[in-house]
């Protein structure tokens, strides 16, 4: 067979094989259709507004002008953010359907914010230095940049967790008004109810409050607490288990027991800062 | 709050065909590119559905594509500032369909290894369980197979030509070739991808249809 033959055979069987692949279309159901326009609106809207080309020169002119005072009074840009995976939007709150895996939040300098499968949360504000996450409910873990000068809060319910640079998990139930806040890098401060000075969390340690109950701190290496309200199940003896220590009253403790001694980990004192 | 399940899946209903708008292209990069509201709304309606059968033709029909589908979306914002002719907004989207599905199918390829496609594709529930069906099934699976032999420019280059239809101009602007260069690519990837397909004996058959 010559070698044209072949391409002409090739040519035929490659039109022919192509109907394989033609059975796949784009094509979508109307809501993840709709879904993927409002996860594409809401990337759309935090990318900065562009600058059309023809103004550049005059821009440039008037920039050159005013350099002195700009300089003095310019303000850098906010954070930018993208986000990546399912996601439902709702009252301007993102929500994360419970069967499409999590919810990604990827700010421009690095840090990355997850959203859980059947959570919800929304970015309230946007700064140059970090920004405002709010947790309406479920889970949240977040890794933050440390940077200078950076500024991070998580708010969920009546608490805020201030950020400055930490790898950080946070539950919270809005039914229960139940949060839960581990801690696997840095330092935050969470106010609150009861905490209005701030309470320090440190790297390993959990911390829980509850409604119309005494915040606990404990260790992230012991048996994690209970998650229903205190006063509404009996305590059970756990003689294994060490008991959690209280937040209230705000005195500094003795370091709590650990059923697991760790040499390195911080000790688990529930210490208020100290105001002012 | 309301969300997109499974079962939403198989009731697969095309949304908007790309070409019905009444608005043009051009109109459209203006809008996106003073921001207008709901433009970015209104290009996604246009040509979502090209972005993600192209993508999905490319990486194949198992994968879920709808970030990289976002993907070419945003890498398209960006990249629309510098398109001097507003008409040629399909060329660009397709180009950057293709960076995209590029790095996809590098981040897949140590993936595809460890769960095989093909197991996935005929375990994957709803399908349709018919003879005819299944063999359909098996068949493209193997294609996509030949594919991951044949070399990323030569799968785009065969999707894009045989698969999509897209003539040997565009192409050529597509691919950032020349047309001698882009023919001759498409000619070696024919042979390429018929070559394999001819030793499997699932594919060989397909080879000579009409």
């Amino acid at each position: 067979m010559t070698r044209s033959q072949h391409a002409v055979d090739h040519e035929h069987g490659a039109t022919s094989l192509a109907a394989l692949p033609r059975l796949i279309d784009g094509n979508v159901s109307a809501a993840e259709h709709a879904a993927g326009r409002e996860r594409l609106m809401v990337s759309f809207g935090t990318r900065p507004r562009a600058i059309p080309y023809r103004f550049i020169a005059v821009a440039a002119l008037l920039s050159f002008a005013l350099f002195a005072t700009t300089l003095l009074s310019q303000k850098p840009e906010p954070l930018e953010y993208r986000v990546t995976g399912p996601v439902v939007t709702k009252d301007g709150w993102l929500g994360v359907p419970l069967d499409r895996g999590a919810l990604s939040l990827r700010f421009s300098e690095g840090t990355e914010v997850d959203l859980g499968p059947g959570s919800k949360g929304k970015v309230a504000a946007v700064t140059p230095d970090g920004a405002e996450v709010v947790l309406g409910d479920g889970v949240l873990h977040a890794r933050v940049v440390h940077r200078p000068r950076s500024r991070w809060t998580v708010a969920a319910g009546p608490y805020s967790i201030e950020v400055t640079g930490t790898a950080l998990d946070v539950e919270w139930s809005p039914t229960g008004e139940r949060l839960e806040l581990r801690l696997h890098d840095g330092s935050v401060v969470v106010r609150g109810p009861s905490l209005h000075d701030g309470l320090h969390v440190a790297a390993g340690q959990r911390f829980v409050a509850r409604a119309r109950a005494a915040a606990e701190l404990s260790s992230l290496f012991s048996p994690e607490p209970e998650r229903t309200p205190p006063r509404e199940t009996p305590l059970s003896a756990t003689p294994e288990a060490p008991p959690p220590s209280p937040i209230e009253p705000p005195e500094p403790s003795l370091p709590a027991a650990t059923a697991t001694p760790e040499p390195t980990l911080p000790s688990f004192t529930a210490t208020p800062e100290p105001s002012g | 709050m309301s969300s997109v399940s499974g079962a939403d899946r198989s009731r697969v209903v095309r949304v908007v065909a790309g070409e019905s708008g009444s608005e043009d292209d051009a109109a459209l990069v203006t809008a996106v590119r003073a921001r207008l509201p709901r433009a970015a709304g209104r290009l996604w309606d246009r040509h979502s559905v090209t972005v993600r059968r192209v993508l999905r033709r490319i990486l194949g029909p198992f994968e879920d594509v709808e970030d990289a589908v976002q993907e070419a979306f945003l890498r398209l914002f960006r990249e629309l500032e510098s398109l001097h002719d507003p008409s040629a907004l399909r060329s660009l989207l397709i180009g950057i369909t293709l960076l995209v599905a590029k790095s996809e199918l590098r981040r897949r390829r140590g993936k595809l290894w460890l769960t095989p496609s093909a197991d996935r594709a005929l375990a994957e529930p709803g399908c349709h369980d018919d003879t005819h069906h299944l063999e359909l099934r098996v068949a493209l699976v193997q294609l996509y197979r030949v594919f991951d032999r044949v070399g990323i420019d030569h799968r785009f280059a065969f999707v894009l030509y045989y698969v999509e239809g897209v003539e040997l101009s565009e192409l050529s602007a597509v691919l950032g070739c020349s047309l001698a260069a882009t023919r001759s690519r498409v000619a070696d990837a024919a042979n390429r991808v018929c070559s394999l397909a001819a030793k499997d004996p699932l594919l060989a058959p397909y080879l000579s249809l009409s």
